[in-house]
């Protein structure tokens, strides 16, 4: 099937009707009044035209030049084929954000994926790779090379995506390989600059503006002896509306608020709610975008870390640190214990504080030991302190106007975390089975750091670090795209996680930690033995829920690429050749004519 | 009740009153212009006791004309009694017949005589009301015959032309050929008078053949319009019969033309040499030509008219 390269040029097709109007204008008879037809009768009859209708006289001339003419605006089209078996090679990068499903099911992801196979039927020499663009292009399968392979690909297209990266993907298409291949982008929106749409590839947008109220940023916390939710709500309908919001939390009865949003505007909410382990969720009446209408809400970690403080009861630097700890509100004190047989340590206190050198490492790698060691020689130094910045203890020090007391000739094991010029005063020694043995050197009484706010920093950083160790998720409520990332027991290889649908899949931890990547909003639930947390997806992306700039269109023409003229031929002398033999046969008939006849 | 009249009948009544006074007035130019001529009477008259004219042949009038021998038989009255004191020999005077010579006109009322666009119908009935007014003029008695579906003698006919009415030109038939099926009737010994465009198909001899017999003279005039003999048309044509409605569509070029004349020449060739064969007359006049002075001259030339020096 040829293609032709100049389309303007089938105005041409006017020549034919302007041919057609001459030749009914020219042929067409005048009337005249005689007294005798008897006189007239054996005249000649005209051959074409006329008012009445004497039979299938064809008018031949007529048509020859109707012909010639259509064969002329085909060759001027410039039609090209390619010809041949040969492959055609297209990457189609599928939009995979959660806006593509707007409207099921005439979403645009639907009337995307049935313009694509009808584009795969039209030519069937496609050979089609399919990329997901979603936070991170992917590959979707193999290579299909026909359109009942890709019918089979296209149903692992999801679009549950916050943001779909088009560049990145179009980075990865053109990385695939081999000859360069067409492009073909499907999407809901039009590019953002349209003339700029390079020429092998070819942009379809399927999306239409829609109204939409959309839960864009959600939020639990505890507040004094009570839980607060925190939401707030986008109105992208494109007027003013009261959306009837729903907030249920556990076995408690629903609050319905009635909440005014202006066009365009957000309203943000703060609702309070009993302390419970159960999930809070926000709901918005249904619309066509329900992936944005629903947010689930569980209670932020709030494990506390066991600290054993073995220090002298009496000293300064007790105190100094028992109430830097207080202060932090994630630690619970309990009775130093050593049991170095232990090996599920779950009665070892989390962090040890001590200031007896440790001899050997901690009983288990779930304790580390934080070692104090007040020096007798300290001298008092104002610096300069060094930091390593990389280091999880030394977010936001500054350590500005601090007076250390370090003795000079105390020695350190680990890497030095803060140093005061040469003098480590604070090192970190990684374990090679997980646990970490900090030193710390310091006298309380020839330095004032304990009255500066990097004191509570510093052992506020430590208790987030340290709880960063414990089992458990480290994001409770996630975002779409972001990944979920629980660290396991001690025993556990791997765990099972529910999605929000009941499905249930088995994952292996890697360096005890488990990661996986959930992508349908709603409460997931994970189980490692005897452990289990709670963990919810929501979509939360506000670009994504504004349906007011989707658009349907189709930009780029391939046939317009240097690459598609070489893949093809030209056609145009299979239109030229049979016009000029037209046009000698029309010569040929023309003045075969009789005498005086009209030409 | 006064009667409903559509509009549209309204609207054709109205024409045909604008038609019949534009014929009218033809008629009454011809009238004008034929009080220049006379109608020369034939060398047969109709034989009568009595007449305004006298005849060449021997009569009972009293104009003498010659002496004869007496026969058995002959009028003792009219024995010259002189002449036999004289000479002892009986002998008679002849003397000229009182003749009355009459016309029949017959008139070609197809539509074809008022052929649109051309001075056919002035030129017709002009040349009709001259050669009425023509015989009148030489004492004919004229009957004026309509021909169309029927032969009828025009109304008010016996009056001068331009008081005839009922005279139209709008038969869609062949009238002349439409007169040998329903004959008039026309007096013996009379002369007679067809005028029309002969543009009738067929043989010419049936139609001349009913005009000769028991006729004194026959005349036929035949008035062309230019159009009927120069036509010029070219290209792509719908040809209308203006007096069957037909249409013929042609494409005419030249050579089309010259086959058309040459048609048109057999045709009157045919006419005329029927015309021949029964001892009648033919004269073609061209209607332009006739209206633009009114002379008549191959009539007067074949000595069917003659001018009579009144302007």
């Amino acid at each position: 099937m040829p293609v032709f390269s100049l389309p303007l040029a089938f105005t041409g097709f006017i020549g034919l009707f302007v041919a057609m109007a001459i030749y009914l204008f020219r042929n067409r008879s005048r009337k005249v009044t005689v007294s005798t037809l008897f006189l007239w009768v054996d005249q000649c009859k005209p051959a074409e035209g006329g008012l009445f209708l004497q039979g299938p006289q064809a008018p031949w001339l007529l048509l020859l030049e109707l012909l010639i003419l259509a064969l002329l605006v085909m060759a001027a089209a410039g039609p090209r084929a390619i010809l041949g078996s040969g492959r055609i090679p297209l990457v189609v990068i599928l939009d995979a954000s959660f806006s593509m499903s707007a409207g099921e099911p005439d979403s645009p992801r639907q009337q995307a994926a049935t313009a694509l196979l009808q584009e795969l039927a039209r030519e069937p020499r496609y050979q089609t790779r399919l990329i997901l663009a979603g936070a991170r292009p992917e590959f979707l399968g193999p290579v299909a090379k026909t359109r009942q392979e890709a019918e089979v690909l296209l149903r692992g297209w999801t679009c549950r995506a916050a943001t779909a990266d088009i560049d990145q993907a179009l980075a990865l298409a053109n990385n695939t390989g081999g000859s360069p291949p067409r492009i073909l982008i499907l999407t809901d929106h039009s590019p953002a600059d349209p003339g700029s749409v390079e020429q092998r590839i070819q942009w379809w947008s399927f999306g239409s503006p829609r109204p939409n109220m959309a839960v864009i940023a959600a939020s639990r916390s505890e507040y004094l002896e009570q839980q607060q939710v925190f939401f707030e709500i986008a109105n992208f309908t494109g007027k003013s509306s009261s959306v009837k919001t729903t907030v249920t939390c556990a076995d408690l009865p629903a609050q319905e608020l009635a909440i005014d949003i202006s066009a365009g505007g957000t309203a943000r909410r703060t609702v309070e709610v009993p302390q419970t382990d159960g999930q809070v969720t926000i709901i918005l009446p249904p619309d066509d975008l329900p992936f944005d209408d629903r947010v689930v809400l569980f209670p932020a970690q709030t494990a506390k870390i066991k600290v054993a403080l073995s220090l002298d009861a009496t000293s300064l630097l007790h105190h100094q640190i028992q109430q830097a700890l207080t202060a932090t509100d994630m630690v619970e004190f309990v009775a130093e214990t050593r049991q170095p047989s232990a090996d599920s340590g779950a009665d070892l206190p989390d962090l040890l504080i001590t200031s007896q050198k440790m001899a050997s490492a901690p009983a288990s790698v779930q304790q580390w030991v934080l070692e104090c060691r007040e020096e007798t020689d300290a001298v008092a130094c104002l610096g300069p302190f060094v930091l390593d910045r990389n280091h999880p203890l030394t977010e936001t020090l500054t350590l500005d106007g601090a007076i250390w007391g370090v003795a000079a000739s105390g020695t350190s094991i680990g890497l030095p975390v803060i140093l005061i010029g040469d003098l480590p005063v604070l090192s970190d020694l990684a374990l090679t089975r997980g646990g970490h043995r900090l030193v710390l050197r310091v006298n309380p009484g020839r330095s004032n750091v304990a009255q500066l706010p990097d004191w509570p920093i510093l052992f506020w950083n430590l208790c987030r670090w340290r709880r960063s160790f414990l089992p458990g998720p480290e994001v409770i409520n996630l975002r779409l795209a972001m990944p979920a990332r629980i660290r396991l027991p001690m025993a556990s290889s791997g765990a099972r996680v529910r999605d929000p649908e009941g499905v249930v899949r088995e994952y292996q931890a890697i360096n005890g930690d488990l990661v996986f990547q959930p992508d349908k909003p709603g409460p997931y639930h994970v189980s490692a033995g005897h452990a289990s947390w709670s963990l919810a997806l929501n979509a939360l992306a506000a670009q994504e829920s504004d349906l007011r700039l989707a658009a349907s269109g189709r930009w780029g023409d391939w046939h317009e690429s240097p690459q598609f003229q070489k893949e093809s031929t030209d056609l145009r002398w299979a239109f030229l050749l049979p016009a000029l033999l037209l046009s000698s046969l029309h010569m040929y008939l023309v003045s075969y004519r009789r005498e005086g006849a009209r030409v | 009740m006064k009667p409903r009249i559509g509009r549209q009948a309204r609207v054709q009544s109205e024409m045909a009153v604008r038609l019949m006074n534009t014929f009218r007035s033809f008629l009454l130019e011809g009238e004008c212009a034929g009080s220049r001529f006379i109608l020369t009477s034939p060398t047969r008259l109709q034989r009568g006791s009595g007449g305004n004219r006298l005849g060449k042949s021997a009569g009972s009038s009293l104009e003498f004309l010659d002496h004869r021998e007496y026969q058995p038989g002959d009028d003792i009255r009219r024995i010259n009694w002189q002449a036999l004191a004289r000479s002892d020999r009986l002998s008679v005077k002849l003397f000229r017949e009182e003749v009355t010579p009459h016309l029949d006109l017959l008139i070609d009322t197809s539509r074809s005589m008022a052929l649109p666009d051309s001075e056919k119908a002035r030129g017709f009935l002009g040349l009709i009301a001259l050669l009425t007014q023509a015989a009148r003029n030489a004492d004919f008695t004229c009957v004026p015959w309509q021909l169309g579906a029927s032969s009828q003698r025009v109304r008010n006919g016996h009056h001068p032309p331009s008081a005839w009415e009922e005279l139209t030109l709008d038969y869609s038939g062949d009238a002349v050929t439409g007169m040998v099926r329903q004959p008039p009737a026309l007096r013996p010994m009379g002369m007679r008078l067809l005028v029309s465009d002969l543009l009738v198909a067929g043989d010419p001899a049936p139609i001349l053949q009913f005009l000769a017999h028991q006729a004194a003279l026959v005349v036929v005039v035949q008035v062309l319009a230019e159009k009927d003999l120069h036509p010029e048309l070219q290209g792509n044509l719908r040809l209308h019969d203006c007096e069957s409605g037909h249409e013929l569509e042609v494409f005419l070029d030249q050579s089309s033309l010259v086959a058309y004349r040459a048609k048109l020449s057999r045709h009157l060739e045919s006419w005329q040499i029927a015309c021949r064969r029964l001892g009648a007359c033919m004269v073609t006049l061209v209607a332009e030509q006739l209206t633009t002075a009114w002379e008549p001259s191959e009539l007067v030339r074949q000595q069917l008219l003659a001018m009579t020096g009144v302007c």
